[in-house]
């Protein structure tokens, strides 16, 4: 016998009507969506609307080129396949959650390396921010902890510039990767200039802003086919800019792009040491005559599962960048994401690890060694992590995002770790309600004052909105208030953000098709106009 | 095809021509949601699917059958298209990311209350409309596009979108429901221009 279908709600039968229209509605769904249709004619309207919106999507399929590339797609497939011993392989995945390893392959192996995708040295921000207290500090010795001192005064008025006088000017098609400030009325910020909406087919050149008399504008003339994607500087009249040239469509003969701030003129360098093959860079001075670069060399497929990863690093000592041996990354599985610099004698690394995703999270290198830390040490196995804040040896933060599982299925959170010179806590990062969309903590930036600062990006959350994130009580050094703001309206993602002084914050965003200047002021972080 | 549970049995013991079947059967479809997922990046929609495929590779012996296959597969798919963009994005020459028309948060703006109705009251109204439609799926938010698209081209239903995209079905049909309110808003401002234009 059938069961009596109870008579449907108009609220009800509308919020079905898209599947109704897709032809997707199990039967007693569909047959209750009908009965109700047929005596409703304002229902009857909205399954119009549908029916019209399904043709403008068929209309917008019919834009996506014919696909051409089935065969040559399989052959690219099947040449990274290699030959498995079924039952080693079906034992080991049968223990193996899926989503756990659909995850881990999605967070390390996507987004490969390609011409104009560089994908490890992308975003991070703050550590520029360290580079300038250390700075601060050469003067004085390099007693770490000291660099809790602010690099501008802690007590400067609010903000330098009249808020509603700050100004950026940024090019059509501008994307700003880093800024660094050398005082509350003065910084650069760094980027590229496309030629075109189309990163597939658009040619670039670089971008730089300066900020001076409250106004962000461009500077100098571009570079063609090349980009400059970090910024530090390690005083007013003293820093570097790198990047790196296209020279040809897969980067192996791309070279690195190396400007110097001397003298009041940008000067582009030879760097000998550095190879061809330079795919992106990221430089961290903490003095004139002392910084940190590490060059992303690429990376290709080694196994059908794991791509081998290319970096090198450089120390420029004596007027000379030499190499460090990266030692610490033995199988060449791991993506190095950000360095940050707090002496010319420590050098501190993130990334993750795509091998068995336990090999690396953290490394440090003073007194010519490096320490490191796989995920497993620092509580969070297969955690990337994106940002480091080194203020002290025993003083340090690093942001990313860590795995879980819960009823509903595999997530992702947002993740803070604090190093306290022996052991790592993660902090509890309260009252944030939206973990079930995979947020990442991507940049953290730091008070004068010690207070800490992470920003997710909107890439996860349903309303693109961003995130921040905020331990007010180590300010005062305590630890564990952590509370959590939206983002401005319109910005997806925060790249680098530097605070030149406990209340006043300058940093680069993307918004919409574009890239913004973020303020901060008075408790309130907005993008300039 | 085969039976694309036992294709993916066949996967899980190293069997190339079942992969090859698989790959060859869901490529079209995954190819057209990475498109948009990319804004039409090709080189990055050719890299997400084998990135896709070999994850597919990798991980067939634990599936699950908790799921249909096609729901398993865009799983992953979204998750390569989500580390894709979040890398992107952090590179000067990222893709574009039109959020900025992403306004969930004020989804019964002034023109909610005009019907729908009063602007199909004829045949060529419709017709203009339907240009209009398209130009305003144009301008709605990626993942408002997505859900759309993920309902309409790709044919799944709420649990299985909400299984995609990791949120509750209730955060989908809300998701359907603003990209209505949004189209009607910017369908209106598309008529209110040509219009203005017209006169």
């Amino acid at each position: 016998m059938t069961p009596e279908i109870p008579e449907m709600t108009c609220a009800a039968c509308r919020e079905l009507l898209p599947w109704q229209t897709a032809d997707s509605l199990t039967s007693a769904e569909r047959a209750a969506v009908e009965r109700h249709l047929a005596g409703c004619a304002e229902c009857q309207h909205e399954v119009r609307l549908w029916s019209d919106i399904a043709l403008a999507l068929a209309d917008a399929e019919r834009t996506i080129p014919p696909d051409g590339g089935a065969d040559s797609g399989w052959q690219a497939l099947r040449n990274h396949l290699e030959p498995r011993v079924p039952m080693v392989v079906a034992q080991r995945r049968s223990s193996t959650p899926l989503a756990e390893t659909a995850l881990t392959a999605a967070a390390s192996d996507a987004g490969a390396p390609r011409r104009f995708s560089c994908p490890t040295l992308a975003a991070p921000a703050v550590v520029i921010l360290v580079a300038l207290i250390a700075a601060l500090f050469v003067g004085f010795g390099s007693r770490l902890r000291q660099a809790r001192t602010p690099a501008v005064s802690a007590t400067a008025t609010p903000s330098a510039c009249a808020p509603d006088a700050l100004r950026a000017t940024i090019p059509a098609n501008g994307r700003l990767s880093e800024l660094s400030m050398t005082s509350a009325r003065a910084g650069w910020a760094v980027g590229a200039i496309a030629s075109g909406s189309d990163p597939s087919t658009a040619t670039f050149t670089t971008l730089m802003l300066r900020f001076e008399q409250c106004q962000w504008a461009p500077f100098g003339d571009s570079i063609a086919s090349a980009r400059l994607g970090s910024i530090s500087m390690s005083s007013a009249t003293d820093g570097w800019a790198v990047g790196n040239t296209f020279a040809d469509a897969n980067g192996v003969n791309d070279t690195l792009l190396a400007l110097h701030y001397s003298g009041g003129v940008w000067q582009w360098v030879s760097v000998p040491a550095a190879p061809t093959g330079v795919v992106g860079a990221k430089v961290r001075m903490t003095s004139a005559g002392d910084g940190w670069m590490l060059l992303d060399l690429g990376g290709r497929h080694v196994t059908p599962y794991q791509k081998q990863y290319s970096y090198m690093l450089l120390h420029l000592q004596n007027g000379v960048w030499t190499p460090v041996p990266l030692t610490f990354d033995q199988s060449g599985t791991s993506i190095l994401w950000d360095i940050a610099a707090s002496s010319a004698d420590d050098c501190w690394i993130v990334g993750y690890d795509t091998g068995n995703g336990d090999s690396f999270d953290v490394a440090h290198y003073h007194q010519g060694a490096w320490t490191s830390w796989s995920g497993s040490q620092l509580g969070v196995r297969s955690a990337p992590l994106y940002s480091i804040a080194p203020l002290a040896p025993d003083d340090v933060w690093v942001a990313g995002q860590y795995p879980y599982h819960d009823a509903s299925g595999d997530h992702t959170g947002p993740l803070v770790l604090h190093f306290d010179g022996e052991k790592w806590t993660r902090a509890p990062l309260n009252d944030f309600q939206d973990e079930s969309n995979d947020h990442a903590l991507m940049a953290l930036a730091v008070q004068p004052s010690g207070g800490v600062w992470a920003f997710t990006d909107g890439f996860s959350d349903p309303l693109g909105h961003i995130y921040i994130a905020h331990d007010a009580q180590e300010a005062t050094g305590g630890s564990g208030a952590w509370t959590w703001t939206t983002g401005p309206d319109h910005i997806v993602w925060i790249s680098s953000v530097v605070f030149v002084s406990d209340h006043e914050a300058f940093g680069v965003a993307g918004a919409g098709l574009g890239s913004a200047i973020l303020h901060y002021v008075n408790g309130v972080w907005s993008a300039l106009p | 095809m085969q039976d694309e549970r036992l294709l993916l049995a066949q996967i899980a013991t190293g069997d190339e021509e079942a992969l090859r079947q698989l790959y060859l059967a869901y490529r079209p479809r995954l190819r057209r949601y990475l498109w948009h997922q990319l804004a039409g990046d090709n080189a990055s929609v050719e890299d997400a699917l084998q990135e896709v495929f070999l994850a597919v590779w990798r991980t067939a012996g634990g599936y699950r059958g908790e799921a249909r296959v096609s729901t398993w597969l865009y799983q992953i798919t979204r998750y390569v298209a989500l580390g894709v963009r979040r890398r992107q994005a952090r590179q000067p020459d990222a893709l574009p990311l039109d959020l900025d028309e992403d306004n969930d948060r004020f989804p019964y703006g002034p023109h909610d209350a005009q019907d729908w109705s009063a602007a199909n009251n004829s045949c060529e109204r419709r017709a203009l409309d339907r240009v209009a439609l398209r130009d305003a799926l144009a301008r709605l938010s990626p993942r408002h596009r997505e859900a759309l698209m993920l309902v309409f081209q790709h044919g799944f239903s709420p649990q299985e979108v909400a299984q995609i995209l990791d949120v509750p079905a209730g955060t989908v049909k809300s998701r359907i429901s603003y990209a209505r309110k949004a189209l009607m808003r910017a369908l209106d401002l598309t008529l209110t221009e040509e219009a203005r234009h017209d006169a």
